[in-house]
């Protein structure tokens, strides 16, 4: 089993490899992991960080780990020095996406492609291999926008969903979100309730969207790195060069802040709202996530000219503060009521 | 105001200089009078992170060089600098914001700054620039530009950055109305080298104990000399310097010293008594790791590939080894006997894995302080405290060489 610790790891290559992909989603207790990490670093990462230094890390045969963001690239080597366990590799992420970034991605893959084989003990990636993987999850993809696109079912069970589909084999999710699909409609949320978009990143529990939907709300998409954003575009089938259609795939998907380009961020999230018939949006995210932090304040202004309420909330990957988000939400919910901008 | 306190520096600098030969005086003069020229209407203005990309290309071309970071820490150098950050924390900007950036971003929304006709940034040293460079783009209607240079060194990650600095180079030509003269880029890289050549005769000065330059003026050197690359200035410059440092070699006027401190990062741009604690203490800080070359001579018949190769050994990218490679020799060459780190909070890529710094210069049998302290907000700073850890750390220093 290979984890994996960021959406923009393909996951394909790793399948194609024979070894199973595991998104790490640890449990929050960063603060354990601040003997070895400062303080005033991305809980997430100090989360994975703590999770291994405890031997969390062991049921996994290897890591990977991307050149996501600062936090990624120093908890890769934080790491390399301090945990006993799996070896990890590193691979290069560009944050472009012209034609140039998607060569130098591929490169980077198809050298992720012969470490897995050399590293991680894998069988070779074949060409059939690929292209097998990536109808997989080209499925998965599939029916997974079909779950978003209905909106029938309750936000938590949707993100549940996505929860277990990210520790679980591909065959096994792709019978679990037919079975979903079959089920949807059984557990419809209130028609009478505001629709919410939940944008962010890191989300491994589902407080904040079963404390919007306590409060009478509903959380219409889920567009967060383990949300829709994570399922969005498909890969090209048979191609002879598999690996750069993965490369442009992951590149040109809708971005997450680390990517270059703000504007392009922001457009795509009001398409979200727009097609989701939201009445607001709701950012989370994970504290110190330089990359969030830095778009907020545009996005609030830019989201306020267009009369679109926005919210953004901090975590620190605990959820230990509930009480304090609950009363944020109220309030922006009860504003969205009157039909204030916030 | 910012436009103002520039006349001011370039005018008060220029009156120093009439009196006599000063390095600083010039450094400052020179780099006052270009952010100056970025105010005047028919002049083309590009925005850059100018300790990390390599000003040679810009150097070509008829533009100038602008970069809201440095600006930002001449204003947080002033009173001025809080009421400037306040007008991006109003704004929404947390505190969690590198205060580098908060204080950039206020002087944008107070209108401080010359108008950008073009926008380029890297991918390091931190996230945090490549992003507020992006916001910056988006606020003047501007596409932003990124160099994205990867970890690793290899035949991909080259061909990938020569390709980008081409484009860049491409995009410059466009706003500025003129093809890419590669006998201009030749010259800029010949000038490099030779600023470079200098750069390592100022190195092996550094080595005299005791030290002959202000470490606070090594480290802000360090960062915002870079500016110069590419340009005779950097020569001149360069070369005022040795001068300068020869000169107080040969008489003998040096600060007297008992510890020499390697430093980690940067510095402080408000007031405080950091470094007159350590003259005080007689440390100086004949080294800082932003003044080391990491770099071969750039070959100029293939410049894109030589700047590019520049671009990719910076050692604040890749694994965080890379910043202390070679340290064991260094603290041999430079007598060194403790290393500090000064932690600004945002600047996650440099401290996030401090220990691993940490570990390594203990290795080295030096004593190692982690100042955490912030680079451009004097809101959080105590100067008893500081003076405390500052003590402390002198102490251990004693206490080594006891």
């Amino acid at each position: 089993m290979i984890a994996y610790a960021c959406s923009y790891v393909p996951v394909e290559i790793i399948m194609a490899s024979g070894l199973v992909p595991r998104r790490m989603l640890p449990e929050g207790r960063p603060s354990d992991a601040e003997s070895h990490v400062h303080a005033n670093t991305c809980c997430y990462v100090k989360s994975l960080l703590a999770s291994a230094l405890d031997g969390g890390g062991s049921p996994f045969d290897g890591i990977i780990f991307a050149n996501s963001c600062d936090g990624m690239r120093r908890l890769n080597d934080l790491w390399a020095r301090y945990v006993q366990g799996p070896p990890a590799l590193f691979i290069d992420i560009p944050k472009k996406k012209d034609q140039d970034s998607i060569a130098f991605f591929s490169s980077e893959l198809r050298r992720l492609a012969d470490n897995l084989e050399t590293v991680f003990r894998g069988s070779q990636v074949t060409l059939e291999g690929l292209n097998t993987a990536i109808k997989r999850c080209n499925e998965i993809r599939q029916l997974m926008g079909e779950v978003f696109r209905r909106q029938e079912t309750r936000g938590s069970k949707v993100f549940e969903l996505c929860l277990e589909g990210s520790q679980s084999e591909t065959v096994d999710f792709t019978d679990k979100i037919k079975q979903f699909l079959l089920a949807a409609g059984e557990d419809k949320p209130g028609k009478t309730g505001k629709r919410i978009v939940l944008t962010g990143n890191a989300m491994h529990r589902s407080d904040l969207i079963t404390l919007i939907e306590d409060a009478g709300a509903q959380v219409a998409a889920l567009d967060t790195c383990i949300g829709a954003r994570h399922f969005e575009t498909l890969v090209e089938e048979d191609t002879a060069d598999p690996i750069l259609a993965l490369a442009r795939r992951y590149l040109l998907r809708p971005s997450c802040a680390r990517m270059l380009g703000f504007e392009e961020q922001f457009q795509y999230l009001q398409k979200v709202y727009e097609k989701a018939g939201a009445q607001g949006i709701i950012c989370s995210a994970v504290k110190y996530c330089d990359l969030l932090i830095y778009n907020v304040p545009l996005m609030q202004a830019r989201f306020r000219d267009l009369e679109i309420p926005f919210l953004f909330l901090e975590n620190d990957y605990t959820w230990t503060d509930l009480g304090q988000m609950r009363t944020r939400v109220d309030a922006f919910l009860e504003m969205l009521g009157e039909g204030k901008n916030v | 105001m910012f436009k103002q306190m520039l006349q001011f520096m370039a005018q008060q600098t220029g009156d120093v200089l009439k009196e006599k030969r000063s390095f600083r005086a010039l450094w400052y003069k020179e780099w006052a009078e270009l952010f100056l020229k970025a105010y005047e209407p028919d002049k083309k203005v590009v925005y850059t992170s100018l300790y990390a990309f390599p000003m040679e290309i810009l150097a070509a071309f008829d533009v100038i060089p602008f970069d809201f970071e440095i600006a930002g820490s001449l204003i947080a150098s002033t009173e001025m600098g809080v009421p400037t950050m306040l007008e991006a924390e109003n704004r929404g900007y947390s505190l969690d914001v590198c205060s580098f950036h908060r204080v950039g971003l206020g002087g944008f929304f107070k209108g401080y700054f010359p108008q950008p006709d073009l926008l380029i940034t890297t991918s390091y040293y931190c996230d945090g620039k490549a992003k507020a460079n992006d916001i910056f783009a988006t606020m003047h209607g501007k596409e932003p530009l990124l160099l994205y240079v990867p970890a690793e060194v290899n035949k991909d990650s080259l061909s990938y950055v020569e390709k980008q600095l081409r484009q860049i180079a491409g995009k410059i030509g466009e706003i500025s109305g003129q093809k890419l003269d590669e006998d201009r880029l030749k010259e800029a890289v010949r000038s490099s080298n030779r600023a470079r050549r200098s750069h390592v005769q100022i190195l092996e000065l550094l080595k005299h104990s005791p030290c002959p330059w202000d470490g606070r003026d090594l480290i802000g050197y360090s960062i915002n000399g870079n500016l110069f690359w590419g340009s005779p200035v950097m020569e001149r410059l360069n070369t005022a310097l040795i001068e300068e440092l020869q000169m107080r070699i040969n008489t003998g006027k040096l600060r007297p010293e008992r510890h020499r401190v390697y430093w980690f990062a940067w510095l402080p741009t408000y007031p405080s008594n950091l470094f007159e604690t350590l003259i005080k203490n007689q440390v100086s800080v004949p080294l800082c790791e932003t003044f080391r070359v990491f770099w071969d001579e750039i070959n100029e018949d293939k410049p894109f590939e030589g700047l590019a190769l520049k671009c990719l050994k910076n050692p604040f990218i890749g694994p965080i080894n890379r910043r202390i490679d070679g340290l064991d020799k260094i603290k041999h060459a430079y007598s060194i006997d403790g290393a500090i780190l000064f932690a600004t909070p945002a600047c996650r890529q440099s401290k996030a894995a401090y220990r691993i710094l940490k570990e390594f210069v203990d290795s080295l049998g030096l004593p190692f302080l982690m100042l955490d302290m912030d680079i451009a907000d004097p809101r959080g700073y105590s100067p008893e405290q500081n003076r405390t850890r500052i003590e402390g750390f002198i102490e251990l220093l004693e206490n080594r060489n006891a």
